[in-house]
């Protein structure tokens, strides 16, 4: 009996050595970090979930060129009773758009920090390593540029988030996120492809970063930094673009018709059809399919921003709700000749039964923003809301223009000043862009002041819609009065649209930046909200 | 939540599908953030108990009292969206509920051709946040019931407070004309001294809405906030009677609740269409809008509402008594069943829900659209509640 005991008991105690080998602590369903970013494809995925926010709806699938872009001196949002909203400058911080926004930029943060932070544990050749590297912390810096030029001071983290307990987090200073934000980039210049090597605009290239970090360093330059010492800045990296030879306007159409019958349009025809031209087009948020397919990687350029199509046969030529429109200050920029005018500015409407009704020259404000067609999507059948179109974040167009401004503030109008412009005005009314037009060309022997007004106003002729006006009247220092002085020409108009003026009505002081939404202050104590909200 | 909420997860989800060089490249995105220190919650509790019967039974009473103390209270809480997370769970403090249920049966009545029984029974629970974890003094809960309100809080449950207290501006009524200086060219301007309600000074019109400046700096926003509710009830309880007389039973239950106030958000859509929506129609109160021509009134004109929280005009007293049931029945004489061979029969007509006294202006006192311990009593668009009137008869053979 005794010796049973004994042999138990040992049995016992053997039985007992590892509870731990039963009890199984590594879940099966799902990825931990460390089993994470452990291959070149697991790193690549990565890097796409970093790049992922600026096709979301909050971004550029939406919001930026349309809730968020449209209160400007070039569009309106053609409904009388939306009298709330950030269209015409009445919401307050628990905004939706505003704090979609924010989360997905710091998302895109959180998902860059986390990929930075884990680049050496995948056994992967070293250049591509580098690139992907440096695309992560360009997409940083640029998703901190879209915070600090909307918010103001905002909360600057630079390591993936450790921990859930740490929810007091102070605002840093813009002048630092500025300072982090070109370190990131300049960085991120040295290592990434160039864009012939790519080929492709879904991915930063060396010229993007540079074009981008132009616009960076002309942002500092502006309001509120004012530090004039960044023209140079500016000026070097976007000449830097213009010295690698590898960009250049397009200036034809693909398939001339009536309406794409310039190297202007096809540069959104090609959006529309989703085709690459990275000589102009450097870098685009990228969208795909028509929702057949099971994915949603798409975008509503085209659809609540465009010509108003809402007849029945809209798979043939793609819905669209046509409610931005443009106002009389745009329309009236253009010149004689120019073959913008009739592209971004759609000269006829769709009647109900889908024909064509083009307007009486004194109807203005019945103009929608028409940059991007429906009618020249190849996909079908097309959704009704949604399709594959790419929208620009970066065209060289823009970069001749920085250079413009830039050289302008440093040197005065130059003849490489005067070049720049010039070249993409050219371009705009469809002449050779190298040869003097005395048509196209802006009036030699401008002073500097008249010449900083004619780039003004060439941004808009050029850019219009692009989700960068409303940044640019900001760093210019001219965005409420030019606000008012939009209002007080929609008031003069005194016709339909007269309450196209609620948008510089509404604007005030507090404006020029968004509110820190509530899904942030009503959590974050060390938060303090902008002034005004 | 799962047992491996502890840890930081990361996924594939097609919806966050990007794409490179014109093909789909499935992105991994972390889902949600580690927390090493997650543990589960536990509970300490303590009960007191007495039944006396009285009588032979005919009257007795039972009382229970209880303290329950729960520590590392689990909860998917709320995080700054800066952090690039929206929510994480965490363990976020200790809380306490006390209370008494206090229960009274009796038979007061027991004839051959009477009898009454009655049956009382109430409760008082007592809730309070003991603790709270990262030094907060504060958690607040927002409901998602509209995009724009998603993030607003509408709860707070305050260190030495009860839990699901209602949170937000106190409101003061309207701006009246009086409240403005008229310039030459026929515009109204805020006066100086006056408050703002979180609209710009400018954009303030007579009749828009307007809420108490705690602080006093002259601005309405999120610093105005107080507590503006209590979402549990001091004590709830019920009262039920039945009785028979001769072939007659007759039930008659009653149920109640004290001391809650409800959260009715129908009203900022149907008195005062707070979206601006087109063909929405209104509650008849909303006739009693501040015009021109009726000033004296405290309902915000036509697009005179600014939001950036929720305030005390829709903070309703949501005590109620109701008479829950009342059920008559009547059995047929066996003497004259007998020869049908039918053993019973009881013909009876029941109705529930049958009268509510209440001041609550909603469909239904008993609402709970979004029902959590930390968000009690909210009204959106929940459905009524049914009055169901039972006819009917019980046969057995």
């Amino acid at each position: 009996m005794k010796q049973l005991f004994l042999y138990s008991s040992i049995l016992l105690a053997f039985s007992m050595v590892s509870c731990k080998k039963f009890l199984n602590t590594t879940p099966t369903d799902f990825l931990t970090p460390d089993a994470y970013y452990d291959s070149e494809s697991k790193v690549t995925s990565a890097l796409a979930g970093v790049y992922q926010p600026l096709g979301t709806s909050a971004l550029y699938g939406d919001a930026l060129f349309f809730t968020l872009g449209t209160g400007t001196d070039e569009s309106f949002r053609a409904v009388a009773s939306a009298t709330t909203g950030v269209w015409v400058y009445n919401y307050d911080y628990t905004e939706a758009s505003v704090n979609n926004f924010w989360s997905q930029l710091y998302a895109g943060i959180e998902r860059a920090n986390l990929l930075i932070a884990h680049i050496n544990i995948a056994p992967m050749d070293d250049t591509k390593r580098k690139a992907i590297l440096g695309e992560a912390l360009f997409l940083r810096g640029y998703y901190y540029f879209l915070l600090v030029t909307n918010f103001g001071d905002v909360p600057l983290q630079t390591t993936p988030t450790s921990s859930p307990k740490n929810i007091s987090r102070p605002r840093t200073p813009a002048k630092e996120v500025y300072a982090q934000i070109l370190q990131d980039m300049e960085t991120a210049e040295a290592s990434v492809y160039t864009s012939t090597q790519l080929g492709y605009s879904s991915r930063v290239s060396k010229t993007t970063i540079e074009g981008i970090l132009a616009r960076v360093c002309l942002t500092m330059a502006g309001y509120p930094l004012l530090d004039n010492s960044k023209y140079a800045d500016a000026l070097k990296w976007a000449s830097k673009v213009k010295a690698s030879g590898e960009h250049s306007l397009i200036t034809q159409a693909v398939a001339p018709d009536g309406d794409n019958n310039s190297g202007f349009s096809q540069v959104f025809v090609n959006e529309m059809q989703d085709k690459y031209d990275v000589r102009e087009t450097m870098w685009e948020a990228e969208e795909k399919g028509n929702r057949a397919d099971g994915y949603v990687a798409n975008g509503r350029v085209g659809n609540d921003i465009g010509i108003g199509y809402t007849a029945t046969n809209y798979a043939d030529s793609g819905y669209c709700y046509g409610t931005i429109r443009v106002t009389e200050r745009l329309y009236k920029l253009y010149g004689k000749g120019d073959l913008r005018k009739d592209w971004a500015i759609g000269p006829f409407s769709y009647t109900s039964a889908g024909a064509r009704s083009y307007f009486a020259s004194n109807k203005i404000y019945d103009r929608a923003a028409a940059k991007w067609r429906r009618t020249y999507e190849t996909l079908t059948p097309k959704d009704k809301n949604y399709n594959g179109a790419n929208f620009p974040l970066l065209r060289y167009a823009d970069v001749l223009l920085m250079i413009a401004e830039a050289e302008n503030q440093v040197n005065g109008p130059t003849a490489v000043a005067y070049d720049a412009i010039n070249t993409v005005r050219r371009r705009g009314y469809g002449l050779p862009v190298t040869a003097t037009s005395a048509v196209a060309d802006l009036t030699p022997g401008l002073g500097k002041a008249e010449f900083q007004q004619a780039i003004q106003d060439e941004r808009s002729r050029e850019l219009c819609f692009e989700a960068m006006r409303r940044a640019d009247l900001i760093r210019w220092g001219i965005f409420i009065p030019t606000m008012k002085a939009v209002a007080a020409e929609f008031k003069a108009y005194n016709g339909t649209y007269a309450y196209g003026a609620n948008a510089g009505n509404n604007v005030s002081e507090r404006n020029l930046l968004y509110p820190i939404p509530s899904s942030e202050i009503t959590v974050n104590k060390a938060a303090v909200q902008n002034p005004g909200w | 939540m799962n047992d491996f909420a502890y840890l930081s997860t990361f996924g594939l989800p097609l919806g966050n599908t990007y794409v490179f060089n014109n093909n789909y490249q499935s992105s991994t995105i972390p889902l949600t953030i580690s927390n090493p220190d997650l543990k589960w919650e536990t509970t300490a509790q303590l009960n007191a108990g007495i039944d006396l019967s009285f009588f032979r039974n005919r009257l007795s009473l039972t009382a229970d009292i209880y303290k329950k103390k729960t520590n590392d209270l689990l909860l998917n809480a709320a995080m700054p969206t800066s952090t690039g997370y929206t929510a994480a769970y965490k363990n976020i403090g200790s809380m306490q509920n006390q209370g008494l249920e206090l229960t009274i049966n009796a038979v007061p009545v027991q004839r051959k051709n009477f009898t009454w029984n009655t049956s009382f029974n109430i409760s008082f629970n007592q809730s309070k946040v003991l603790s709270l974890t990262e030094g907060q003094e504060a958690i607040t809960s927002a409901i998602a019931w509209d995009n724009n309100w998603s993030s607003l809080p509408a709860y707070i449950s305050k260190i030495g407070m009860p839990l699901g207290n209602m949170y937000g501006y106190i409101w003061d009524g309207v701006y009246q004309y009086s409240d403005f200086n008229k310039t030459t060219n026929g515009t109204y301007i805020l006066k100086d001294n006056m408050p703002t309600n979180g609209n710009t000074r400018g954009n303030i019109k007579p009749g828009d809405i307007r809420y108490r400046d705690l602080n006093g700096d002259g601005v309405v926003n999120a610093s105005d906030y107080t507590v503006i509710g209590r979402g549990l009830p001091i004590h709830t309880g019920g009262f039920n009677n039945s009785f028979t007389y001769k072939q007659f039973d007759l039930n008659v239950f009653f149920q109640w609740s004290y001391g809650n106030d409800l959260l009715n958000v129908n009203r900022l859509l149907f008195e005062g269409n707070i979206f601006n929506r087109t063909y929405f129609n209104q509650f008849a109160s909303y006739e009693k809008r501040w015009t021109p021509t009726n000033t004296s009134t405290d309902l915000y004109r036509t697009n005179g509402f600014y939001g950036g929280g929720y305030s005390s005009r829709t903070v309703e007293d949501g005590s109620f008594l109701r008479l829950k049931t009342l059920a008559l029945g009547y059995s047929l004489p066996a003497s004259l069943l007998k020869r049908a061979k039918i053993n019973r029969l009881r013909l009876y007509a029941a109705a529930q829900n049958v009268f509510t006294w209440t001041k609550y202006s909603g469909m239904d006192p008993e609402v709970n659209t979004y029902n959590s311990v930390l968000t009690p009593g909210f009204d959106y668009s929940a459905y009524p509640r049914a009055r169901t009137i039972t006819f009917g008869a019980n046969v057995s053979f």
